[in-house]
């Protein structure tokens, strides 16, 4: 009987949380489509021409793409220099603890000024570079610590050096890790709208910075949500494209 | 562990010197002594006003006791979901408590500023645009997968010892996995409040959509300061006083965790 009873709570709790957790993340996005594609059109000199829409799209991709490939650039070579080289690591894993904990756009202020005199396209490519360093750092490090130790250690030992140990060794191990971190990075730039906003001082409009207009200047709706919804479908395409880099990427490992 | 050659060396100290110059650089600005972003129009006269304003300004004020106000509606709603949640995969292997961790990182799926739109058009039509409880909720959602990471994450780092030789002497599985959360997992709780705090309290992207004149939390309050200069620096000051806090929850987390226990020491 009380395990009956048991079961009919926690089958309670799931659908309690199951329920709410699902309505209150997939919920708002029925808005976007119904918005999107189904709501009145309303006239506010909004320009939504295919021209417009393709340059925005274009510069967004680039503005996405650009910083998350420098960002998993970046956080390789410094996981493998952290890997190497103790006091480096101490430095590096407190860096993105304290950004990470920190939600990152407090660095939009102060890159904000350090960026002022660069032509805004790089400004925005280099600020958003930093804001993307610590969730494309997490990952990359958390693969860094799985890496087989004692193949490392067989490496150094048979005298492979540390740039031969990073290239062939480590590199590999950790391939699948940054090409799913710069996937994720480059969605999540894809939706930034503060930077090109405020470090790009709005010469750099973007898809995220067309929606901020469209909502919180002009009050439509629907062309923020149809903005949204290509958002999304350039997300779509760049996931699938991710997906299968990896899926290449194991093929030509298992014929290796 | 090996001796690193000297171009090694000087790479770590560059690699340092660019991921901690915007810190440094903010923590330079809110000593400014003007309200513009130029303080290396003049380095000499620093001086600490912005922070003073930061305690003393009712519109700061304001919008700090928001923001915290916010935080503690939000953080709970996402402990309350997550631990539980947790506890189970660890505890049992239970998949669908993970299923349901993972369905609520769907938010993260998707590009933040359609996040925004989104919870934008759900709060209005429930009503709640613009109320702490609606940006609590949205908040929430946002800190809910951050948290349930941090959890899955460290319980599966410990052992469940405590909670079996606890169930073996007829404790309730709910007393006996707070015994065990007690005994081991002080410091991700502890970790996953502060998680949950930080990320409300300085989430910006969905509270400006979010929010209008009613309800103003710091963010959007510094982010507004940003475009109608009202005083950046301030904001600056904040950033650092945030940075700071989450350096502070870092060590603090870190002490808890190194710290024996009761169990350890038996």
């Amino acid at each position: 009987m009380r395990f009956v009873s048991s079961r009919v709570w926690l089958t309670v709790l799931y659908l309690a949380t199951g329920g709410f957790v699902l309505a209150g993340t997939m919920a708002p996005f029925t808005f976007l489509v119904v918005d999107g594609l189904f709501s009145p059109a309303r006239p506010s000199g909004f320009g939504q021409d295919g021209a417009t829409l393709l340059v925005l799209a274009r510069r967004s991709l680039f503005l996405a793409v650009a910083p998350a490939m420098l960002a998993t650039l970046l956080a390789m070579a410094a996981s493998s220099l952290a890997s190497l080289y103790a006091p480096f690591r101490t430095f590096y894993r407190r860096w993105f603890y304290t950004v990470l904990f920190t939600n990152p756009v407090f660095l939009v202020l102060g890159m904000t000024v350090l960026l002022n005199r660069l032509p805004s396209e790089l400004a925005v490519t280099l600020a958003s570079w930093l804001v993307l360093m610590p969730l494309v750092a997490l990952p990359i490090q958390a693969a860094v610590d799985q890496a087989p130790a004692t193949e490392l250690l067989a490496a150094r030992s048979l005298g492979a050096s540390s740039a031969e140990l990073v290239r062939l060794h480590l590199i590999p191990a950790i391939g699948s890790t940054a090409i799913a971190a710069f996937g994720l990075a480059t969605v999540f730039a894809l939706g930034f709208y503060l930077l090109p906003t405020f470090v790009g001082y709005g010469h750099t409009p973007t898809l995220g910075s067309a929606i901020d207009a469209a909502v919180n200047r002009l009050g439509d709706n629907k062309a923020a949500a149809q903005l949204g919804i290509l958002l999304v479908g350039l997300e779509v395409c760049l996931c699938a494209a991710i997906l299968m880099l990896v899926a290449v990427r194991a093929m030509l490992h298992r014929a290796r | 562990m090996t001796r690193m050659p000297l171009i090694s060396q000087v790479l770590s100290f560059c690699l340092a010197l660019v991921l901690t110059a915007p810190l440094v650089l903010l923590a330079l600005l809110s000593l400014s002594p003007t309200t513009g972003l130029d303080f290396f129009s003049d380095p000499i006269h620093a001086s600490i006003d912005w922070w003073h304003q930061l305690l003393f300004e009712p519109q700061w004020l304001s919008a700090l006791t928001t923001s915290l106000l916010i935080a503690s509606l939000s953080t709970p709603f996402a402990v309350v979901i997550a631990l539980p949640l947790s506890c189970r995969w660890r505890l049992y292997r239970d998949k669908v408590a993970l299923a349901i961790l993972i369905a609520s990182a769907t938010v993260l799926l998707f590009p933040p500023v359609v996040v925004a739109l989104s919870a934008t058009r759900l709060l209005q039509a429930v009503g709640l645009f613009d109320t702490v409880l609606g940006v609590a909720f949205v908040h929430g959602l946002m800190s809910l997968p951050v948290v349930a990471l941090l959890f899955v994450s460290r319980l599966e780092a410990r052992p469940i010892g405590t909670f079996e030789a606890a169930r073996a002497l007829g404790a309730l599985p709910i007393a006996a996995g707070a015994a065990w959360l007690l005994a081991e997992h002080r410091a991700t709780l502890v970790g996953a409040i502060a998680v949950g705090v930080l990320t409300s309290m300085s989430e910006a992207t969905v509270t400006i959509f979010v929010t209008d004149t009613a309800v103003r939390p710091v963010t959007r309050e510094a982010l507004s300061g940003l475009t109608q200069d009202m005083s950046p620096t301030s904001f600056a000051a904040f950033s650092v006083w945030l940075l700071g806090a989450g350096m502070a929850s870092l060590f603090l987390e870190k002490f808890l965790h190194r710290r024996p226990t009761n169990h350890d020491s038996h």
